[in-house]
């Protein structure tokens, strides 16, 4: 392999991995503070998609616009699934979590369907044009709105959790829910605030990538399975390890697939389940977790 | 100032508190004795509001606390250190600080947080440090720190001796007893009698959810079944 | 017999004529026979996902596997191996119970999301695997696979495989309650509760994972046997994590942790999209979806616990 084409499989394999890094730091951040592991991830932000695809085509809403409107919905329907749904299972096990979150995601896939049928669709990106060469790379103009974003978001996401009251008190209800509530944090609010964000993340990563594919209901199920293995491997109790696994993953992935093609979706399943059996805590978690 | 009024509480099907009554007046600091189990963290749960009161009633002042949630129960006034001082171990002293101020503005926070610093000058050291790296000792006193940043009238302790050395033991005791002449309230939970009657003003003893005796501090030292049962050895 | 009892007995009775008679009623619409047979097949499946999630207290969100398991190697056996189709089914019940124990040794090490996860890889991986292989005949799917045919017997109409099947289920249904009333079946039960309990009552908590997911596979596969010579086709993105995720549906709507509710789960999922009808489909899956929510958040047994008011209310 050429150095040149080592170069520009590495960085589309970022621009992918970031996508498995936004998906899975929603899933980890909800994980984390709210004990629930979301299943509906990719089929939230699935929903969202579709609702996008009709703002643009049918009500002529602008790109821009849209994107906006696009995780903000994703912020409300989180908030409600946390104050309507989780709030009242808080208490049960981890099954009945993953059963509620599986129902979720059925009920997108069938709701998208049944709204708006499974024919596949095209859907535009947010900019069109020739793809920009930077030295011995070719970059699509979206493949650098996607690592834009997400450069912004890893930001966004940062000074949240390390600098604001909210995020502070995310992190505390993380390390000791117990305590964070004895301290008189309003864990409920918090609760559906990072719900919110989480489903507004997932909004947002699957508008992002969605160009690339096409438009269907099932579009995000094998990213959802992507960003698992990003979050085994990065480490299930950090959020930036999850977008670290993601990147690695994404790039791993497209140099894996252009040697082995066969091997390319097997081979991360596979590295799910030895990462789990040898190195549970994955590269970043800190001391035995079980909290699961 | 506190009154809790034959409340009923407990855990799923099982009634931990059976009809308790304990009154706390100003400036008091009263100290609640009893053995494992027999219902000191609960009650003091239940006035936080960690747990529904089934029966009875918890007033602070004028306002009935049943039902409200732990964070309008701080905006009350009252604060809880809860046992084994639950400190948050990846955040830092500051944060772990700041969050128990949460209800409070930026400003506010500010000049707490400098009142804290200049009460403990140990946690003005470490304020950056990471909670978990802190002794036990610091631990406590971090604790204590939490539950005063919110000004609270009224302070919940929930065995604070716990795993000290007798050293510092002293050294929280002591600041227990400043606390108290700066005006702030104390309902003490301790499992160690001795310290706890030499420092209350008033104290309970609790056995199997229920108010067995209840006294000065001074009456219940020098009463036969309390030296027996608690005062007899060390803990 | 006391009042109560023979209206058991006379409602039991009738109940199994009424199955008994659903060939004779239905006998110009096959289709509908079909159907039940599917459904019967999928609830066999279940009943050891049941057992897994309901009784064990194990995630398993790869179950579809076992499935994939029991039917291919049952089929390659017969189809290119030539071997008698009882053997090839008792084959593929076999090698769906080996990979139960593969996929129970992370169960040892892992819990709650992290064994989801897990088996959720593993169970995906089985399909993706499939999918490769010439033998299986890769992306293709194996086609043409013989009917059902044991000692003699051929069974092509839908009524003799209903009927089959039905004598399959109530076998399953009987081995797997009187496991569960079995000393073996309490220490499952009492390894969901609290495994450091069971461990300190002396109970092997390693040992009775491992069982819990070989029975359990050893039942999927004996459906996807069944399955494979029934609907004659096999396809491996048909037993993908989607399956799976279904097989899981059918067991909470059905009632997790209830000797009936893989029926009725099953039922539901089947005959459902039926009486919608045609283009409603996706309705179908929108139900589906609220029905799993609803379940978890209001009806913990799912429609048995339906099963078990109507009991009341006729006092049996």
């Amino acid at each position: 392999m050429s150095i040149d084409i080592f170069l520009n499989l590495t960085v589309r394999g970022l621009t992918t991995g970031a996508i498995y890094a936004l998906v899975g730091m929603g899933i980890v951040l909800i994980l984390q503070t709210t004990n629930v592991m979301n299943f509906a991830q990719g089929d939230t932000g699935m929903f969202i998609t579709y609702l996008a695809f009709f703002m643009i085509t049918t009500a002529k809403v602008p790109y821009s616009l849209v994107l906006i409107l696009a995780i903000a919905a994703g912020a409300i329907v989180g908030l409600l699934i946390e104050r309507f749904m989780m709030r009242s299972v808080r208490s049960r096990s981890h099954l009945s979590l993953i059963m509620l979150t599986l129902g979720l995601s059925l009920l997108f896939q069938g709701l998208a369907a049944f709204l708006f049928n499974t024919e596949p669709r095209l859907f535009p990106p947010l900019v069109s044009g020739d793809p920009i060469k930077i030295g011995p790379v070719v970059l699509g103009r979206q493949d650098i709105v996607v690592l834009l974003a997400a450069i912004v978001t890893f930001g966004i996401l940062y000074l949240f959790l390390y600098r604001t009251k909210q995020g502070t008190a995310a992190r505390s209800i993380s390390q000791d829910e117990y305590a964070a509530r004895v301290l008189g944090i309003p864990t409920p609010s918090i609760y559906m605030l990072i719900w919110a964000i989480g489903s507004a993340l997932a909004g947002l990563a699957a508008l992002l990538i969605v160009p690339r594919f096409s438009l269907e209901p099932s579009f995000m199920g094998l990213i959802q399975v992507k960003a698992f293995t990003a979050i085994v491997l990065g480490g299930m109790g950090s959020v930036f390890g999850a977008a670290v696994g993601g990147l690695i993953i994404g790039v791993v992935e497209n140099l894996v697939a252009y040697q082995f093609p066969a091997v390319k979706d097997s081979f991360m399943l596979i590295v799910i389940v030895i990462v789990l059996l040898v190195m549970p805590q994955g590269l970043f978690g800190k001391r035995q977790q079980r909290r699961f | 100032m506190l009154r809790v009024d034959q409340v009923v509480s407990g855990y799923g099907p099982i009634d931990v508190l059976n009809h308790v009554t304990i009154n706390l007046e100003k400036g008091e600091i009263v100290a609640v004795l009893g053995a494992n189990g027999a219902g000191k963290t609960t009650l003091l749960r239940t006035i936080t509001g960690l747990i529904r009161v089934r029966k009875g009633s918890v007033t602070f002042g004028d306002k009935v606390l049943n039902g409200l949630s732990p964070a309008e129960v701080v905006r009350c006034g009252i604060s809880h250190v809860p046992e084994g001082r639950h400190i948050f171990p990846d955040l830092t002293v500051e944060e772990n600080l700041l969050l128990a101020a949460y209800i409070m503005s930026r400003s506010q926070q500010k000049s707490r947080l400098d009142a804290m610093y200049a009460m403990f000058s140990i946690l003005a050291e470490r304020r950056r440090q990471a909670g978990g790296t802190l002794s036990g000792g610091e631990q406590q006193m971090l604790a204590l720190a939490r539950g005063l940043m919110p000004n609270p009238r009224l302070m919940l302790l929930d065995e604070p001796s716990l795993g000290l050395a007798p050293k510092i033991m002293g050294t929280v005791f002591d600041t227990l007893a400043h606390l108290r002449e700066s005006g702030v309230s104390i309902l003490l939970v301790e499992q160690n009698a001795k310290r706890s009657l030499e420092l209350a003003d008033r104290a309970y003893v609790l056995v199997t959810g229920q108010v067995a005796l209840e006294g000065t501090a001074h009456e219940l030292s020098g009463n036969e079944m309390v030296k027996q049962l608690y005062l007899g050895g060390t803990r | 017999m006391t009042p109560s009892g023979t209206r058991r007995l006379a409602v039991n009775a009738a109940l199994i004529v009424l199955v008994l008679m659903v060939p004779l009623v239905f006998h110009s619409r096959s289709s509908i026979i079909g159907y039940l047979n599917i459904a019967m097949l999928y609830a066999i499946a279940t009943q050891g996902l049941n057992l897994l999630m309901g009784f064990g207290g194990l995630v398993s969100l790869g179950h579809a596997a076992f499935m994939a398991i029991g039917g291919y190697t049952a089929a390659v056996l017969v189809m290119t191996y030539h071997v008698n189709m009882f053997l090839a089914i008792v084959a593929g019940v076999a090698g769906a119970g080996l990979f139960g124990l593969v996929i129970g040794f992370p169960s040892l090490r892992l819990s709650g999301f992290y064994l989801a996860v897990a088996t959720m890889a593993l169970g995906s991986s089985v399909a993706d695997v499939i999918k490769r292989l010439a033998i299986t005949g890769g992306d293709y799917g194996l086609i043409n696979i013989p009917v059902l045919r044991l000692g003699g017997w051929e069974l092509t109409s839908e009524a003799s495989k209903y009927y089959f099947f039905v004598v399959i289920l109530v076998a399953v249904f009987l081995v797997v309650r009187n496991f569960l009333n079995s000393r073996s079946g309490r220490a499952v039960r009492a390894v969901r509760d609290s495994e450091m309990t069971a461990s300190a009552m002396g109970v092997n908590v390693a040992a009775y994972k491992l069982i819990t997911f070989i029975f359990a596979a050893c039942i999927a596969g004996l459906s996807g046997a069944l399955y494979a010579f029934t609907i004659s086709y096999l396809h491996p993105m048909n037993f993908g994590l989607a399956f799976s995720i279904n097989l899981l549906s059918m067991s909470i709507i059905g009632g997790l942790g209830t000797i009936i509710g893989p029926i009725l789960g099953a039922l539901f999922w089947v005959m459902l999209p039926l009486v919608i009808g045609g283009r409603m489909e996706f309705l179908s899956t929108v139900i589906f979806g609220l029905s799993i929510i609803g379940s978890v958040m209001f009806l913990p047994k799912g429609l048995s616990e339906l099963v078990t008011r109507i009991q009341t209310r006729l006092k049996l």
